[in-house]
């Protein structure tokens, strides 16, 4: 498709990876021409340069971009130097990476290897083959194929085969291999043919280990705790793989669970190297403001004018200082905090507003919504609330409710049955759970003595009630009594 | 008539069992559909009626086809209530109640019966609908009722699973099926979000013509609203994430309570930002399976390529989804246009397919291209956080209309016919009482429409003109309309006068199911509900009698309205209580059991097995209320508060 960043990945992922920006650009030609012509005026500039911050902060944004890892520099001098080990040392290592979700673990591997482009012989021997554990872990069949088709071997299998027929069994090992067409083999035959696989890659890392040109192979397990489920095949083959030949095999498991070595098998977790890179270590706050402030600059080699400097005031705000603490003291991930950048740059449209939305994004953020739920409730059902109100966090029946509120009920000419309607209405809402009864999995019939408890904190309850647009004075009097 | 009656009873049943297979169902989907032309065929020949009467039956037999009771009479009830079990009971019957929705109006066939216009009432119905398509004509119905046999066929458990989540349904407050006796040509309703019809056209059973020809139906009962009233910051901030940026978010949530615009709004953001390559698939096509969902998927994101044959397309797991999408997007350059995934109905996810809406939000990053998930769900975001991390979606929130805006919305959606000064003072009149219960604007405009015609009957009656003091008269005269409407509204149902009589029927026929009991059956619900509901400390109080010479104690502690807990019970208590009940005259132990099962069956028991013992003995639990229970005892002359611990 094109040719600049695909060399890459060319021919070895089966993925395209078409965006990166200068993909992009050059990709279609008529974004390019609308972007240098945005540099006439300056109200284009500036509708430009939040263009670019959005994009830079999009939270989709994974491995082609360049996106800055902050304070990890002893740990990916780690990584870099163990992914380097397996080309110039012939050393193979397996590693995990584990980390809070949304702490940049796979930003971290990613930068590591883009950091590693300038390094031309590992540059062009490494083939990455990425397995998510969402999509294949839990089959191993699935991970097997996907495995076959990232590497492309396919061809290469059935012409071995042939080969070996026509050459009447010289290549004595070749025998093993069976020419099963994929998506028809049963878990035995998957089995065999994960086998088959792992001598494939043995087989071609021998053979290529003589002459200069090997190849190294990287797997990247992402989400590695699926891949414990079941039988754990998989990673025992990796993990002996990475043992037993020599070099060139690198595993990067990547977990957001802290206690992965202990859903290990025994023999998987004998030959795990027990190399972790934990990136849950502490950041204090300033850490925090810098990383903030590195999201919202943009790089200075393009027209921005002076966007940097009015960032880095807006950063330095008290204002928002109160914020960016707020939000540290609640989650310190990058993810969370580029989330929240990038929403204050889509409510935006020049830097004159980014302190504005600064302050509205948080209260977006800060409010519950469970209080956005009450109060879209009718009037009536919020009846209901006031009585759920009264009886804390207990569990509750629909009597306890009813008995609390009827008074108010007969005002409106409410009966028994209007007032059931309601609190089934805020079962469907999830705002009060059923209790479960020791009947559990059968069709329950709802009747009225059926418990319940509320989702719903007494705080949120108490701030939904203080803001509920045209309460009837009847309901106030009910709350001050 | 009777007999492709029967048989219908017969498959419906085998519907319900737990046990029967998928083939089994799946057979029993083709003899469905053969009953259904024997039963046309027939009756037709038999009845010859003219299109004005079309005879019918009513699909609500379940309850009784286990005792084998008598056929019920054959209502002119539209809507079945097969869903008598599954969904509400009652006054949920007209339309959610589910299973054996509007099916009938058949145009005769043009041998049989001269034109006569049978209905059957069985068919997919009620609460699942989301977005109904009523097609007209005959030709094409034929084709549909084929069609649609043949995708449950190949469901296999479809039409069961169906069934069961109906239970859980908040009976489609979107959905309004127009069906009157009167009108007998509209005939057919199909779920659009139900019935996948890609699927269809894939598997050649869909003509693409007959498929045009249904999206370009005029009967599609859709309230477009435009999204631009009151929805404008929830637009622009739509707008801003697919223009700002060329590479979208992987997954967005919008959430909000039923009809505050979610997808009107995001399907005109979408085809403002020109963005072609859309997939909208309703969540709960995932009861046609994960293969076909993930297909239609697929089918949808490349509907405008001619090129790719898709038509052996399959997807049996997620992996293989991740693949195809993979491949087909290296097949055509779309360059960095946007692919849009939206999903209604999201929350439905939760409960089997945790894991499917973590891959959907996180698929952008596993297939490398500028795609994007728009999850549209009724729960605010803290009922997902347990399968998405946060960091990843960004959140659009749908407040519900306030008053002013619903007003604005209604006369704005005002049928051009009607007169507007008159429409407005009735949707002021009608949002004064219902505004209070109800903020869903599909109900509350489809209450406003119902009684129009009857307000403005009124309204010419008096005087064209409206004076303050004739509103006062006019509010007189409709508040009681409003009022009846007002307790239907708390069935979850949009009230439809024209099957008002109906309703009356479904509750007079549950009524008549009570007391077709045996007589002993009726002791026994009676001693079961007693079981459940005293303490077993207090059956010495009530159950042993004065010879054996115990007094019976005064009653210290008169417990009235305290809460109390039910008592799961034992079999012999129940035995022990019912012969007392019965002067030990009832019939014994065998002879019971087996209505005891029955009563099981029926709901009204629920039977327990602990699960860690299994070898003990069972234990049971009496569902029904009060009141029903009251009607039983009274007809066995029975005073059931006598009895009862907490009302002494």
């Amino acid at each position: 498709m094109n040719g600049i960043l695909f060399t890459d990945c060319m021919g070895y992922n089966p993925h395209p990876r078409p965006y990166s920006l200068a993909v992009l650009i050059v990709n279609f030609p008529e974004i390019k021409k609308n972007r240098s012509s945005c540099f006439g005026s300056y109200k284009i500039l500036i509708m430009s340069v939040i263009n670019d911050l959005v994009e830079k902060l999009n939270p989709s944004v994974r491995f082609q971009w360049p996106r800055t890892q902050y304070n990890l520099d002893s740990q990916s001098e780690h990584l870099k130097k163990k992914l380097l080990n397996l080309v110039e040392a012939r050393e193979s290592f397996n590693m995990i990476i584990m980390g809070p979700p949304g702490c940049g673990k796979s930003t971290f591997f990613e930068s590591c290897l883009a950091n590693l482009k300038t390094h031309k012989e590992f540059y062009y021997h490494r083939r990455i083959i990425r397995l998510n554990g969402l999509v294949c872990g839990k089959q191993l069949k699935a991970a097997v194929d996907e495995i076959f088709r990232q590497l492309k071997i396919e061809d290469e299998f059935d012409k071995r085969v042939t080969y070996d027929v026509s050459t009447n069994g010289k290549g004595s090992e070749l025998i093993l291999w069976k020419p099963v067409r994929l998506g028809l083999f049963g878990i035995r035959d998957c089995r065999n043919r994960l086998d088959s696989v792992m001598d494939l890659l043995r087989l071609k890392i021998n053979e290529s280990g003589a002459s200069k040109k090997s190849r190294i192979y990287i797997f990247l397990l992402d989400h590695l705790e699926y891949f414990c489920e079941g039988t754990q095949l998989l990673l025992y083959n990796l993990f002996d793989a990475c043992l037993n030949s020599k070099g060139c095999i690198g595993v990067v498991g990547i977990t957001s669970r802290i206690d992965i070595t202990e859903m290990f098998e025994k023999r998987v977790k004998s030959r795990f190297s027990h190399r972790i890179i934990n990136l849950s270590g502490g950041r204090t706050f300033d850490d925090y403001l810098t990383m903030a402030g590195g999201l919202m600059s943009l790089d200075q080699s393009r027209n921005i004018g002076n966007w940097n400097e009015e960032m880095l005031l807006i950063m330095k705000s008290p204002q928002t200082q109160k914020i960016l603490r707020m939000l540290y003291e609640t989650d310190k991930s990058v993810g969370r905090l580029s989330l929240f950048l990038y929403e204050v740059a889509l409510a935006s449209d020049d830097s004159t507003q980014i302190q504005e939305n600064i302050v509205k994004t948080w209260n977006r953020f800060n409010t519950s919504s469970k209080v956005q739920q009450i109060l879209d409730l009718p009037v009536f059902d919020l009846m209901l609330i006031l009585a759920i109100r009264n009886v804390h966090s207990n569990p509750f029946q629909f009597e306890t409710l009813w008995q609390q509120i009827h008074k108010l009920a007969s005002q409106f000419k409410l009966e028994r049955s209007d007032l059931k309607h309601a609190l089934e209405n805020l079962e469907v809402d999830e705002l009060i759970v059923p209790i479960k009864t020791r009947g559990a999995g059968k069709v329950r019939k709802r009747d009225e003595t059926g418990f319940y408890r509320s989702n719903i904190s007494y705080n949120d309850m108490t701030t939904a009630l203080k803001t509920y647009p045209q309460m009837p004075s009847s309901y106030q009097e009910y709350i001050i009594g | 008539m009777f007999e492709a009656y029967d048989g219908l009873c017969l498959s419906l049943l085998i519907f319900k069992l737990p046990e029967a297979t998928g083939k089994m169902k799946s057979m029993t989907c083709v003899a469905v559909g053969l009953l259904f032309l024997l039963g046309y065929t027939r009756a037709g020949i038999v009845s010859g009626t003219k299109k004005s009467d079309p005879p019918s039956f009513t699909g609500n037999t379940v309850t009784t086809t286990s005792s084998n009771a008598a056929p019920p009479p054959a209502s002119r009830s539209p809507y079945g209530s097969f869903g008598s079990r599954y969904g509400n009971p009652g006054p949920a019957a007209p339309l959610g109640g589910g299973f054996g929705g509007p099916f009938g109006g058949f145009p005769g066939f043009p041998g049989f019966g001269a034109g006569g216009n049978v209905g059957l009432d069985v068919g997919i119905g009620g609460g699942l609908i989301e977005k109904a398509i009523v097609v007209v004509g005959g030709g094409i119905l034929i084709l549909l009722g084929f069609a649609c046999v043949g995708v449950s066929m190949g469901k296999g458990g479809y039409l069961n699973n169906l069934g069961k989540s109906f239970a859980g349904s908040n009976a489609g407050s979107k959905s309004r099926i127009v069906y009157s006796p009167r009108s007998p040509r509209i005939g057919f309703i199909l779920p659009a979000g139900l019935v996948d019809w890609s699927y269809c056209q894939g598997s050649g059973l869909f003509p693409n013509t007959v498929r045009k020809r249904i999206t370009e139906s005029h009967c599609v009962l859709v309230i477009m609203l435009d999204p631009v009233v009151a929805r404008e910051k929830q637009y622009h901030y739509l707008i801003s994430i697919l223009q700002k940026s060329i590479v979208i978010p992987s997954a967005v949530l919008a959430w909000g309570p039923n009809s505050s615009g979610k997808s009107t709004v995001v399907e005109k953001a979408l085809a403002d930002s020109k963005i072609r390559n859309v997939a909208t698939v309703n969540a709960r096509e995932l009861l046609c399976g994960q293969g076909q969902f993930l297909v239609a998927i697929i089918h949808q994101l490349f509907q405008h390529m001619d090129n790719l044959d898709l038509k052996n397309l399959k997807c049996d797991s997620t992996g293989a989804f991740i693949n195809e999408l993979c491949q087909l997007r290296t097949k055509v350059n779309f360059g960095s246009d946007p692919f849009v995934v939206v999903i209604e109905k999201a929350e439905t996810l939760r409960d089997e397919h945790g894991d499917l809406i973590e891959v959907l939000s996180r698929m952008q990053d596993m297939v490398q291209f500028n795609i994007c998930v728009i999850f549209l769900s009724s729960l605010p975001f803290s009922s997902f956080s347990c399968f998405v991390d946060l960091k990843q979606m960004v959140i659009i929130d749908f407040p519900q209309y306030n008053k002013d805006e619903v007003t604005a919305i209604l006369i704005k959606e005002a049928p051009p016919t009607l007169n507007r000064e008159l429409y407005e003072f009735h949707i002021k009149m009608t949002l004064s009482i219902f505004y209070m219960a109800c903020r869903d604007l599909r109900k509350l405009h489809r209450l406003a429409i119902l009684n129009f015609e009857k307000f403005a009957n009124e309204v010419n009656e008096t005087d064209t003109r409206i004076s303050l003091k004739k509103m006062q008269e006019l509010w007189k005269l409709m508040q009681p309309q409003l009022m009846k409407d007002f307790k239907t509204l708390k069935a979850n149902v949009i009230p439809d006068h024209d099957v008002e009589e109906s309703d009356g029927k479904c509750e007079e026929h549950k009524h008549k199911n009570v007391h077709q009991f045996p007589k002993y059956v009726k002791y026994l619900l009676v001693s079961a509900y007693l079981a459940t509901h005293n303490p077993a400390s207090s059956d010495r109080r009530f159950f042993v009698k004065a010879q054996l010479g115990r007094k019976r104690r005064k009653v210290a502690n008169p417990c009235t309205g305290k809460s109390y807990e039910l008592q799961y019970f034992t079999l012999p208590r129940l035995f022990a209580i019912y012969e007392f009940l019965t002067d030990n005259n009832g019939p014994k132990n065998q002879l019971m059991l087996s209505q005891l099962t029955n009563l099981c069956q029926l709901q009204l028991l629920e039977k327990v097995i602990n699960p860690a013992a299994p070898l003990d003995e069972p234990k049971f639990k009496c569902l029904t209320s009060l009141e029903f229970i009251e009607d039983v005892g009274s007809s066995v002359d029975m005073d059931i508060k006598k009895y009862l611990y907490r009302y002494i």
